[in-house]
């Protein structure tokens, strides 16, 4: 019996073939490299980023002293937004808690130039003076928003906030479902990460994605 | 933390004496500026029947509701919640509920005033089969 020889230029010419392919996974994985280290600046948010940061939506509401207030007046600062309402016992207390442990956690300076907002999903309980008493609570810093369901209405479609009102008993005695998602815009006004509920609660890492914004 | 409370009762069903024990423990009022506010705790079933909390009022309170917080998917925008209440709380036997933030919880509707951090405040608790006890748990600003 005689086995068949493997032929003598076989092996070289199958690495050969090897040869190309290999290269340009190099060149692609090394294209995608670049082009997240030039986007992200090589930092690995731990918010989940937009992969095209667009400028948030702007809107002009009324804060917690009656004022008007416009969102694009914060260009320069890095906004931590959370839609929620005063009679939410649950979620919103611990989301405003968490966003006041990363605001302590940076120097004084870096606070100047980052603001917390809470927007109403409640405007017809929550007036300006019910949500002074409840942002203030939490910082004397935070801002609370609100205005005619309308505004809200309009406010909260872009953001892709969804809330409604649950096990309604009257008037004045209802829950709100609400999207519990924190939202962080650039200084330059772009949507640029979010947090699903309870993602808050790790300080540091919120801390660190608040001065990469900052430096962004 | 060290507080917490060993009820003890008997049962007689079908002509036995059973002995039950719910322990409850680790409760707080949550600090809030608000008219409404939410209590949590742990209740243990020692016993080997299990336990239906069916009500809960407070003094501070216009009305005390068993909430759980859950979550809802809005066409996979964020994460949505709300609460829905619940009738019973049923504490299994040899085992136990655990009544925290972002899920189950007391919701105390209408405060009758302002609470203060550290104070303590009383909660009854009525179980399925009339009995009542009460308990009294300290107002913080997050869990122990």
């Amino acid at each position: 019996m005689t086995e068949p020889t493997p032929l003598p230029g076989g092996p070289p010419a199958r690495r050969r073939s090897f040869w190309l392919p290999g290269v340009l996974l190099v060149l692609i994985l090394g294209g995608l490299g670049y082009l997240a280290y030039t986007r992200f600046d090589n930092y690995q948010p731990y918010g989940t980023p937009l992969l095209n940061p667009r400028l948030a939506y702007d809107f002009n509401l009324t804060d917690n002293k009656g004022e008007p207030f416009r969102l694009s007046s914060q260009r320069g600062k890095v906004v931590l937004l959370f839609f929620g309402f005063v009679n939410c016992p649950d979620v919103c207390p611990t989301t405003l808690l968490e966003l006041q442990k990363v605001y302590q956690a940076l120097t004084p300076q870096e606070r100047a130039r980052v603001q917390v907002i809470l927007i109403s999903v409640d405007p017809d309980r929550d007036t300006p003076a019910v949500l002074d008493k409840y942002v203030t609570f939490f910082n004397p810093s935070f801002i609370g928003l609100t205005g005619t369901p309308q505004q809200i209405a309009e406010v909260a479609k872009p953001y892709g906030v969804f809330y409604q009102k649950s096990a309604i008993k009257s008037a004045k005695e209802y829950n709100v479902d609400h999207t519990a998602s924190t939202y962080l815009i650039d200084p330059k006004g772009q949507l640029r990460l979010i947090y699903g509920n309870g993602k808050p609660a790790e300080t540091q890492r919120m801390v660190q994605d608040v001065r990469w914004a900052l430096k962004n | 933390m060290g507080r917490s409370l060993l009820v003890l009762w008997f049962l007689l069903s079908a002509g036995l004496v059973s002995a039950q024990t719910l322990k409850l423990e680790g409760g707080w009022v949550r600090l809030v500026p608000g008219p409404t506010t939410a209590a949590y705790l742990t209740l243990s079933n020692r016993g080997s029947t299990p336990i239906r909390l069916v009500a809960v009022s407070s003094p501070v309170a216009a009305k005390v509701e068993m909430h759980q917080t859950v979550s809802m998917d809005h066409g996979g925008m964020g994460d949505a919640k709300g609460m829905r209440p619940v009738e019973v709380i049923v504490v299994p036997a040899k085992g136990q509920v655990e009544l925290k933030p972002g899920g189950m919880h007391l919701m105390m509707v209408g405060l009758k005033r302002p609470l203060k951090e550290g104070e303590k405040i009383l909660l009854i608790f009525k179980l399925e089969g009339g009995k009542t006890f009460a308990l009294t748990l300290p107002v913080r600003l997050e869990a122990p």
